[in-house]
């Protein structure tokens, strides 16, 4: 099974969790940890124990991050890089790519779920329709 | 182009750097000089992959980064310069590594034996020794962590250390 976890500067990304278990219902699978204002180590520390826990109880993850280069996302990646290639990573996180992956994680391999994500974040970034 | 922003920073590549300083100024690739990151592959690897999209990263120890200083400002792109303690820039100054008059001060963590001198700002002996030698070269020292904030000078800063 795979679970995805979101992390932000600030509460962001528990907002998301909130807001996607209002559309999909309950999300067990669906994890957050915001950066605040106890600074880096703590969110890294607490980063590092989630992180653990989740490699237990699942066989991937796929982290999605506020932005790139930001500590969430820094953060991340150093588990990334020393996962087995078990653990991917996407920034720019928005509401529509968790509604559109979250009820395929078990069907879609790892790599298919980044990216759908990728494809719904960006597709989802729209104004109103043009009328014919 | 020159050496466009000099910044010391705890966090190195973080989202006020690529969020606002680097849409603010000129930032074709960042310069890191750290001798700890330089020999630690996987902070290494981290902070390469941090920067922007179309921003190279370049990481290196003090000694490499006199040499990369240099070819920097020969270079027609700009570049970011940072570092984590002002002691790195004090290393780089002795040498004789012209970068710049303005240096910008970013977050540093407040650790065992610091004081807090700015907003997010904690530095040790060490660390204000490395910003008066900085001062006395001639350089504008500034405390601003995002370009929105009112910036505070070093000796402003300063009278906070007891």
């Amino acid at each position: 099974m795979k679970a995805i976890l979101l992390t932000s500067h600030g509460r962001f990304c528990e907002g998301l969790l909130d807001a996607s278990r209002m559309i999909l219902g309950e999300t067990p699978h669906l994890y957050a940890l915001a950066l605040d204002d106890k600074g880096v180590d703590h969110f890294s520390h607490a980063l590092d124990l989630l992180i653990g826990e989740l490699n237990q109880k699942y066989d991937s993850l796929l982290i999605l991050c506020d932005l790139k280069g930001g500590t969430p996302y820094n953060q991340s990646l150093k588990h990334v890089f020393q996962s087995d290639g078990n653990i991917k990573i996407l920034t720019g996180m928005n509401l529509p790519m968790i509604l559109e992956i979250y009820p395929q994680l078990e069907t879609a391999g790892l790599d298919d779920l980044v990216r759908k994500a990728s494809e719904t974040g960006k597709q989802a970034i729209t104004g109103i329709n043009e009328v014919l | 182009m020159p050496i466009s922003f000099v910044r010391i920073d705890d966090r190195v590549i973080h989202g006020q750097i690529v969020a606002r300083w680097s849409k603010l100024k000129p930032c074709h690739g960042i310069l890191v000089i750290d001798d700890k990151i330089a020999n630690d592959p996987l902070q290494k690897q981290i902070f390469a992959h941090a920067a922007p999209s179309g921003v190279r990263v370049g990481i290196y120890t003090v000694e490499e980064g006199i040499e990369k200083i240099n070819k920097a400002k020969q270079a027609k792109n700009a570049y970011f310069v940072i570092v984590k303690s002002p002691v790195t820039l004090q290393k780089l100054t002795e040498a004789g590594c012209d970068f710049g008059r303005e240096i910008n001060v970013g977050p540093i963590s407040a650790r065992e034996a610091t004081q807090n001198v700015a907003k997010g700002v904690s530095i040790t002996e060490e660390e204000k020794k490395a910003f008066d030698y900085l001062s006395n070269q001639g350089k504008d020292i500034v405390f601003q962590l995002v370009p929105e904030e009112t910036p505070v000078t070093w000796d402003k800063a300063k009278q906070n250390y007891k």
